[in-house]
């Protein structure tokens, strides 16, 4: 630091700073004897020092966070650290609850750790299996003493040490209170787990299963048989208030087949029959009976009783049993018995009347399976709900229609389901017909059947497993409720593999439309075929196909959906893919841009103006078609003309002298401040530089290699600028001071402008003119004037 | 450089009192430090034997308030301290009598406060403090001389008088 005859703004600085030597400070004491306005100057500066002093440096003083500190040394903050930070933040005896969650762990690992121990101990033969048997043993004793934790002394412990650590006995004392109630209900989960595990083994589940038959066929036998004896039960239920009578026992009513199966079958093990699953049925029923599409045969001689829906001229024979199972599906039962005994029908009627309620012994003897009821009973069926003629016997009439659905008398083998399925599978792709007509079809060629929609057989499918969903967990396997569930099952999964098959054969299709469906797609590629955009077209529209068309399936219905919307789904859903596979254009509707190009947007829309005019032509004089294409021509001209105008336009080729300023500061900052991104040529002079950025602007530049003010050139560096050259002259003076000259051609506006400085930001003087269309800006981190002079001796120079 | 760590922890005391100084409040301060450190450790690899530790850390954390400070001009919203309007609750913890230079050096631009900062509370040399700040020294003296004369103005004029007197 040198020390002039004039005190310099350094010198004083360093004089408040303390940072001359001895005999600097000397000097500049001699030199502030005779200023006294910077004595007073640098007496301000110090108290200032002294104040900033007094108020930060107690900081060095301070305690470090422990948190600065960890990171410090080791650059990270552990987690467990930070823990044991807020625990102490926040007033957490965290020693104690540490201590105690960690005894709690012991207890607990101690015994499961000498098992595993003893396991690696045997796997790496240290011991011998009497050794490992010994260790097995200990380890269950442990595993003994695990069971017997006292989880109620450790509960305490927490509800003792809660209070110290919250400081809310309230808290603590809810908390304690609250883990019985949360034990009670694990116990009794426990219990059941404990029941569970004791389940017999398959052997022992026979047995036990052969000597309940034993001891409940008496009882079973005595009140009827089987799932009659339910449904009597339920339709006491439903209806306690119903005269009820046996029936007379009959042979001919029967249409079971398998009446020794039924005899084997003994009967649930209880009667679990509820007045919602009444309402149920009922619900159901009238969902049935409101049906008109589903327009069932009725039996002989049930014209004059029951109020059935015309059927037309159909009559079906004795031995259709697909008729026998609708009407019972309707409840029918009761009208086959009152036709076949038409006599007794008036006198079930004033019975009726007179509400006489039986005994429920008897009622249970009331059997519709007839050929299995007991020759002890012998009571005739009084009963003719289905003739009865007011409200309240109607209203007992649904209710017994309700109660006894097809359970009783439907034999599932004999209803036409496989055959359905079968002509469901057998559609073939390019079938038009719906499956709906298919089974239709079916049933009005082989069956003489009337007509109705494959999803009302779903539906009554449904709604068999759907009421027989509660007697089936109690039925057992083989006995005519478990079949129908059974048969019910199967038709549903026949469906759904019908449309599993439709399915595939529409992924099959799709593959077969779009060989690369698989592959990778290619780049994109304007104006070319857009394997990748066909892809996702074709990818998104099959996708909303199929989720309309199947995916349904596979999701979990809700009890209301489940009754409500599934069969309707599977009619629709059928429909759906049946009309979709039978058009002959269905792949390319569903993915329209397979494998073939995909016009440009431009070229869409186009397209959309072409088929509007060509649409609209053909309706207008030949007159108008005149005035309509020159109208066209004009603005296709239009068009072009305004295209071929822009040709002529003047390029925008010129750089704004703002940016041309801010290429220096940059080149300044780049190449001085950090003297590290320096790629130029040292030895290229300033002459050199304006030769070679003459030679490609066009324009001769006259620059002197210059000594202003000590700076002399050091090194050019040849710039882009977008639109033209430029070339970044570095000047420097013995202090290492720096100024970068920035030429640079081309710039907007072309006219001259006078030499204009300013302090902007990231240096500290910028000087900027324009000559003859080239841009000269000086940049340095000097002060102002410095630049300015240094600025004004090239304008001069120029 | 083996012993770095322990370089960190002893420049810690005088990283924390520039920031605190710079920012100024604790926990700005030290969260300065804290990316400061962690950014150090992160740039370990770089420090060769011959480098003054302090120096290289107090660069990084000038670097680190330059990328702020480039952050806020792009979004004015997230400004850095304004003082006098909605974040006196800051001043609470301040003593009152320290009141008064602690709102000085906020009104500092911050070119010039750190400057100041590096100089008279960190006694750095202006070489070093060059070094730091990466600008000559001829530009430190310009920005420190500025600084004084704004803190002079506002700590002992009378100018400042009414304002010093309403703290």
């Amino acid at each position: 630091m040198i020390v002039t005859d004039k005190l310099s703004t350094e010198n004083f600085h360093a004089f408040i700073d303390e940072q001359l030597s001895d005999e600097q400070y000397v000097q500049v004491e001699a030199q502030l004897d005779e200023i006294p306005e910077k004595v007073e100057e640098i007496q301000q500066c110090q108290i200032i020092n002294e104040r900033l002093r007094e108020v930060f440096d107690p900081i060095v003083e301070e305690d470090i966070p422990e948190d600065l500190y960890e990171l410090g040394l080791y650059g990270i903050i552990s987690e467990e650290q930070d823990d044991t930070q807020d625990f102490q933040q926040f007033g957490y005896e965290f020693d104690e609850a540490n201590n105690a969650i960690t005894g709690f762990n012991e207890e607990i690992a101690s015994p499961l750790d000498s098992f595993d121990t003893a396991l690696e101990l045997q796997d790496e033969n240290f011991i011998d299996d009497n050794e490992f048997a010994e260790l097995e043993e200990l380890s269950a004793e442990s595993g003994q003493g695990l069971a017997d934790f006292d989880i109620d002394n450790i509960r305490d412990d927490a509800g003792n040490i809660l209070p110290d650590i919250f400081g809310e006995e309230e808290r603590a004392s809810s908390y304690a209170t609250s883990q019985p109630a949360q034990t009670a209900d694990d116990q009794s989960m426990l219990d059941e787990i404990g029941e569970l595990s004791l389940e017999p083994l398959e052997s022992e589940q026979e047995t036990a299963i052969a000597q309940d038959q034993e001891s409940i066929a008496p009882q079973t036998f005595n009140e009827g048989s089987t799932s009659e004896a339910v449904i009597a039960d339920t339709f006491e239920d439903a209806a306690p208030d119903l005269e009820l009578e046996p029936v007379e026992q009959s042979n001919e009513s029967s249409s079971l087949d398998i009446p020794e199966l039924e005899e084997q079958i003994p009967a649930p093990s209880e009667k679990v029959v509820a007045q919602d699953q009444t309402q149920k049925r009922q619900r159901i029923l009238n969902t049935l009976e409101a049906s008109e599409e589903l327009s069932l045969a009725p039996l002989e001689g049930e014209e004059a009783t029951v109020p059935m829906p015309d059927f037309g001229d159909y009559e079906p024979e004795e031995s259709d049993s697909s008729a026998e199972v609708a009407a019972n599906l309707l409840g029918d039962t009761e009208e086959t018995t009152t036709a076949q005994e038409p006599a007794e029908e008036e006198a079930a009627l004033s019975a009726t009347e007179q509400r006489e309620v039986e005994p429920p012994a008897e009622r249970g003897q009331r059997d519709l399976f007839v050929e299995t009821t007991p020759p002890e009973a012998e009571v005739e069926v009084q009963v003719s709900q289905a003739t009865a003629i007011n409200a309240d016997e109607n209203q007992a009439v649904t209710q017994n229609k309700d109660i006894e659905p097809a359970t009783s008398t439907v034999d599932a083998s004999e209803f036409p389901i496989d055959e359905i399925v079968e002509q469901l599978d057998e559609i073939p792709d390019g079938d038009e017909r719906a499956p709906s007509d298919v089974v239709a079809e079916f049933f009005s060629e082989s069956r003489t059947e009337p007509d109705f929609e494959v999803s009302e057989v779903v539906k009554q499918f449904e709604e068999v497993a759907d009421e027989f969903d509660h007697h089936y967990e109690q039925e057992p396997f083989g006995s005519p409720v478990a079949q129908i569930k059974h048969k019910a099952d199967e038709v549903l999964h026949n469906i759904n593999s019908k449309f599993s098959a439709l399915k595939s054969t529409f992924t099959r299709k799709e593959e077969e439309s779009y060989p690369d469906f698989n592959k990778a797609p290619p780049p994109f590629q304007v104006g070319a075929s857009h394997p990748e955009t066909s892809r996702q077209a074709y990818q998104s529209k099959a996708e909303e196909s199929m989720e309309a068309a199947s995916f349904e399936f596979e999701t979990d219905f809700d009890e209301d959906e489940k009754s409500q919307g599934l069969s309707r789904k599977i009619g629709d859903t059928l429909k759906f893919y049946k009309e979709k596979l039978s058009q002959g254009k269905t792949i390319e509707e569903m993915a329209p841009a397979g494998n073939h190009i995909v016009p440009h947007v431009e070229a869409t829309g186009l397209e959309k103006y072409k088929q509007i005019i060509a649409r609209n032509l053909d309706r207008v004089s030949a007159e108008n078609r005149m005035t309509i294409g020159g109208a066209i021509l004009l603005i296709i001209g239009l068009l072009i003309g305004g295209s071929v105008a822009s040709l002529f336009e003047k390029p925008v080729n010129a750089i704004t002298a703002e940016k041309v300023e801010q290429l220096a500061i940059d080149a300044h900052i780049l190449y001085t401040q950090q003297n590290q991104n320096f790629a130029g040529n040292p030895s290229t002079s300033i002459t050199e530089s304006m030769q070679w950025l003459s030679a490609r602007i066009g324009r001769q530049i006259r620059l002197a290699d210059v000594q202003l003010e000590d700076f002399t050139h050091q090194r050019a560096i040849v710039m882009p600028t977008m639109v033209s050259y430029a070339t970044a002259n570095i000047f420097e003076n013995k202090n290492n001071q720096s100024i970068t000259l920035l030429i640079s051609a081309n710039v907007e506006p072309v006219a001259d402008a006078p030499l204009v400085c300013r302090v902007p930001t990231g240096v500290d003087g910028l000087c900027s003119w324009v000559k003859d269309s080239v841009q000269y800006v000086a940049v340095a981190n000097l002060s102002l004037s410095r630049v300015r002079a240094f600025s004004q001796a090239l304008v001069d120079n120029l | 450089m083996d012993n770095y760590q322990q370089f960190f922890i002893d420049t810690l005391p005088y990283l924390r009192r520039y920031a605190r100084a710079y920012t100024g409040d604790v926990l700005s301060g030290d969260s300065l430090v804290r990316r400061t450190i962690e950014c150090a450790h992160s740039l370990i690899n770089y420090l060769q034997d011959d480098t003054d530790i302090a120096i290289w850390l107090f660069s990084i954390m000038h670097n680190i308030t330059l990328e702020e400070r480039k952050e806020t001009e792009n979004h004015p919203d997230n400004g850095v301290l304004d003082i006098d309007s909605s974040d006196m609750t800051l001043l609470e913890d301040i003593d009152p009598e320290d009141i008064d230079i602690v709102t000085a050096l906020a009104h500092l631009p911050a070119e010039q406060k750190e400057t100041f900062l590096l100089v008279s509370l960190e006694r750095f040399t202006y070489e070093e403090a060059s070094q730091i700040l990466n600008i000559p020294v001829g530009t430190l003296i310009l920005r420190l001389n500025s600084a004084r004369k704004y803190l002079i103005k506002r700590l002992l004029t009378d100018e400042f008088a009414e304002v010093r007197a309403a703290q």
